[in-house]
């Protein structure tokens, strides 16, 4: 190489950084370069990430495990923020309004209803995901639906959880684990029973098992939203809940605000059945002495809802690269195994354990679910898949107007 | 007055006008926004006006009506326990007055706290159960009038202080009764701080958010939360009607802010407590 | 009936005085109560107060940002209400009247009424998630109390005294600072007490405009309500107590040992 030459490429290179220092906050550059140009523009960040903030153990495993680790591994100051993603991706709405192009937010646990509305009005940064390098331990197959809604690189994958009830078996021998049983169950045993008010997360998925019971199962939405056949087939659901509710908790005159509430009323032996999107949600809480060691947890014979849940970036965040790099980070092989453990959160991994390599696949394997949690394969077959956003949103106005305002 | 006298007295006003201002654009911005506009992130796209679905609906109704019966029942319980207790720390001798001070805890505690504590309150084991079982209204008008009855107390007080005892006396030396010389001459002076505070105590359990968000049921929603749940949880279609609410309840508390202006200035003495 | 004796205190008056420690004292007992105990458990425990105390970073965090806005809230307050309140207690005139009841009404109305619409002004603005959105979404509550308090003052002080002051050839500052000041003292402090209180102690708006990230003692102690920790959520409780109450203490010494020193007294 010759001095001239050399000196030139040390030019470059220099014009070249100068360029990546002036433009780091543009998004069109970022999505140009490969993950280690990412990781290297992602050091010393501060991302805050826009997390559910209403389960205890959730906020402490992130605040012990995932900020220290990506301090230590990526120099990346993480901070939580307890505000849930219809909030976030309310205000978004507001400032890409008013085009505000710096925002506060740099990723937002999300999905369903919020990551399709979050998309149609154009909030999301990306498609991003093609650079991260662990999406290639997940099966495309899987993760490139949302509810229903086609993910396009808007959002990486985080976890997979299985609705399951939860209840004691000191108390209960025989859980009612059919639609037609459980309903046998609450008429029987009035007041013991209840679910969080929609538009909790939980309390509207109970009640999508019920949609789906009483119009046929999942077969007949799996091809998008239909309004007629929505409306045609949900009447019975709103029936069906008007006809419970005298036999739910408190005669039905009010509902738990939120799981956080319904949490409360069954530790406190008010009602029989908890619920959660959480498959091994159950040990951890006995594992924390919150729950007494009998409680179990029992699915429906016809299966419940499985729904995979992710991390998006705003359109405007401020640290986008850090941003990547922790979605990054939250999808390896380390993070997935810590939060697959009951004790920390017990969510199940998203990763295809067929493209982990044999030590990582034998940790998850062997890991102990504790007696509280069903076996994976019992999970797996009773398993069905999420239903399309739009449904989602509809029900939730519908319960609001039919069950709750009685209109 | 000269025209620059006047002038300089309205610079007066500058370093609050941001504020009012700020206000002033807030209230705007809700009027716009339940008309539909300034809502969607497309230009020129609005939505329908949001007065329609809410006057519609018989839950606004009953949201609305909720409201003002819990601020009425708690106003009204206030007033009577905190001039009662006002009464009886007039009462007090001198010497054990400071010890009575504590009076004013509910008035230095957050909303919040007072919350927790009608929560601890109702008995713990089945503490949510009850709260909630409760005609949706019980722990929150105690929690109001936990909160309110002191800061009616404190207004009475500062008026029964400057009241001579002396003037009872005599009235009972002329051979009135009891009720009588209460209602002669006790109840002139307490009525007017009785009647501001509450007007405040009103306005205050009619539109807060705190308390009916810890301790509020399902059904009836007060409006606050009614609104809350309409503002963030929903879509943008759902805007218009949730600022509706807001511009209604906006209007609401500025008849009873009137009315309390009104009294104010019927107070010739001058005891004002905003 | 309701004669304040002279003499020493009766057993009536002391049934009394427990009347009103029963009900005013005794949730704060419950409180400390609750902060000693666990869920599910009959014995006594320390487990609230370690967890806060391993926890302290964060929630230390909380009331040092609270207490941050809490003061800036009142000087916020006293340095844009001093001219107004001036001119208020001076001009006589229903033009005042109604300009000062326009100047209160926000401390009236429900603040969701207005914060709303603040809030998307603020999304607009940038001042979500911002210290000064929160500061300044406060002082719009908050200065009401301030204000009244300060024409009050005015209204006591003979304009005399600032004309005196003025022939004597001292400037409008330094009138302001030896002549005014003093007699503004008390009431700026009784009207900052409020406009502190109502700015430490809120909960919805700090939430609103800060959106979580501005931390705040009530954001932090409003999920442990909320997913019923109670013993936690006591403990959080009682320091919301003592810090006001410590701060109105040594509100009070400050203040009389200030205007004692220049020989008023108050």
């Amino acid at each position: 190489m010759k001095p001239t030459e050399r000196y030139r490429l040390v030019l470059l290179t220099l014009a070249a950084f100068l360029l990546i220092a002036c433009t780091a906050q543009q998004d069109v550059n970022l999505l140009e370069l490969d993950y280690p140009r990412i990781e290297q523009q992602a050091r010393g960040g501060e991302v805050r990430f826009a997390m559910w903030g209403g389960d205890a153990r959730i906020n402490r495993w992130v605040d012990s495990y995932v900020v220290p680790e990506l301090q230590q591994r990526y120099d990346i100051r993480l901070l939580r923020v307890s505000t849930d993603a219809a909030q976030v991706v309310n205000r978004l709405l507001t400032e890409r309004q008013a085009g505000r192009d710096r925002g506060s937010i740099d990723l937002i646990w999300i999905n369903g209803e919020n990551f399709r509305r979050a998309r149609r009005e154009d909030l999301l940064f990306g498609p991003y995901t093609h650079l991260i390098p662990n999406l290639e331990l997940t099966d495309p197959e899987e993760v490139s639906y949302d509810w229903g809604f086609p993910v396009d690189g808007y959002e990486l994958p985080w976890g997979r959880g299985q609705f399951v009830f939860e209840y004691d078996s000191a108390i209960i021998n025989q859980p009612p684990d059919s639609i037609e049983a459980l309903d046998r169950w609450i008429r029987n045993n009035p007041g013991r029973f209840t679910y969080p008010q929609p538009p909790d997360f939980n309390g509207a998925a109970f009640i999508r098992h019920l949609f789906y019971y009483f119009s046929g199962g999942y077969r007949d939405y799996l091809d998008g939203f239909d309004k007629e056949r929505y409306q045609q087939n949900s009447a019975a659901l709103w029936d069906y809940l008007r006809e419970i509710e005298p036999y739910l908790w408190r005669g039905g005159q009010t509902y738990p605000a939120d799981k956080a509430q319904l949490d409360v009323l069954f530790e406190n032996g008010e009602v029989d059945f908890n619920m959660s999107y959480t498959q091994s949600g159950a040990q951890g809480l006995i594992d924390a002495g919150r729950y007494p060691p009998s409680v179990r947890t029992f699915v429906l014979q016809r299966g419940t809802l499985t729904g995979i849940h992710f991390t998006a970036i705003p359109f405007n965040a401020p640290n986008k690269a850090a941003a990547m790099v922790v979605s990054n980070f939250l999808l390896s092989a380390d993070a997935q195994y810590s939060k697959f453990v009951p004790q920390n959160w017990g969510d199940f991994t998203v990763l295809d354990l067929d493209r982990l390599s044999d030590a990582q696949r034998q940790r998850f394997l062997e890991l102990d679910l504790g007696p509280a949690t069903l076996p994976v394969d019992v999970l797996a077959q009773h398993s069905v898949p999420e239903i399309p956003a739009e449904y989602v949103d509809a029900m939730v106005e519908d319960w609001e107007r039919e069950i709750l305002r009685r209109e | 007055m000269s025209r620059s006298r006047s002038i300089r007295r309205a610079c007066a006003f500058l370093p609050l006008m941001p504020f009012v201002l700020f206000i002033a654009a807030g209230v705007g911005y809700t009027v716009i926004q339940s008309l539909g506009l300034w809502i969607s992130a497309q230009p020129g796209e609005s939505y329908p006006a949001g007065y329609a679905v809410i006057l519609r609906s018989a839950w606004f109704y009953q949201s609305l009506l909720y409201s003002l019966w819990i601020a009425t029942a708690s106003t009204l319980l206030s007033v009577v326990l905190g001039t009662l207790l006002a009464l009886l720390l007039r009462g007090l001798p001198q010497r054990l007055y400071p010890f009575a001070l504590m009076y004013k805890i509910p008035l230095i505690l957050p909303h919040v706290v007072i919350g927790l504590i009608v929560l601890l309150g109702f008995g713990r084991g089945a503490a949510l159960g009850r709260l909630l079982a409760a005609p949706g209204s019980s722990a929150l008008v105690s929690a109001y009038v936990f909160k309110s009855a002191s800061f009616v107390t404190l207004l009475v007080y500062a008026v029964l202080r400057g009241f001579d005892l002396r003037q009872l006396e005599t009235a009972r030396m002329l051979g009135a009764g009891a009720l009588r010389s209460f209602r002669a001459l006790l109840l002139p002076v307490i009525l007017p701080p009785a009647a501001t505070a509450g007007v405040i105590v009103f306005l205050f359990s009619f539109g807060a958010f705190d308390l009916p968000f810890l301790l509020g049921a399902s059904r009836p929603a007060m409006l606050a939360i009614d609104v809350y749940n309409r503002y963030w949880y929903r879509d943008l279609s759902a805007r218009p009607a949730a600022m509706a609410s807001l511009v209604v309840m906006f209007l609401f508390s500025l008849l009873f802010v009137t009315v309390y202006f009104r009294l104010v200035r019927r107070q010739k003495h001058g005891i004002r407590h905003v | 009936m309701f004669e304040r004796s002279a003499g020493p205190a009766q057993r009536r008056d002391y049934l009394r005085l427990a009347a009103i420690a029963g009900l005013f004292a005794l949730p704060v007992v419950m409180l400390l109560f609750y902060s000693l105990s666990a869920r599910g458990q009959t014995e006594l425990t320390l487990r609230a107060w370690r967890y806060l105390f391993a926890e302290r970073r964060n929630f230390v965090t909380a009331l040092a940002s609270s207490l941050g806005y809490g003061f800036s809230a009142v000087i916020v307050a006293f340095f844009s209400c001093v001219l107004p309140a001036k001119a208020i207690a001076r001009a006589h005139g229903s033009h005042t009247a109604a300009i000062e009841a326009v100047l209160l009404t926000p401390a009236l109305l429900p603040s969701i009424s207005f914060a709303i619409g603040v809030h998307q002004l603020f999304i607009r603005a940038g001042l979500v998630d911002t210290w000064v959105g929160v500061l300044l979404i406060l002082s719009f509550v908050s200065y009401p109390y301030m204000l009244r308090a300060l024409i009050a003052s005015y209204e006591s002080i003979d304009p005399a005294y600032e004309q005196c002051a003025r022939n004597l050839g001292a400037g409008a500052l330094r009138t302001f600072l030896r002549v005014e000041l003093p007699f503004l003292l008390p009431g700026a402090a009784a009207g900052g007490s409020v406009v502190f209180l109502v700015a430490f102690s809120d909960y919805f708006l700090v939430f609103l405009i800060g959106g979580g990230i501005v931390p705040a003692f009530t954001s932090y102690l409003v999920p442990f309500i909320r997913s019923a920790d109670y013993s936690i959520a006591s403990a959080l409780s009682i320091v919301f107590l003592i810090v006001p109450i410590g701060l109105f203490v040594l509100q009070d010494r400050a203040l009389t040992l200030l205007l004692q020193r220049r020989g008023m007294s108050i």
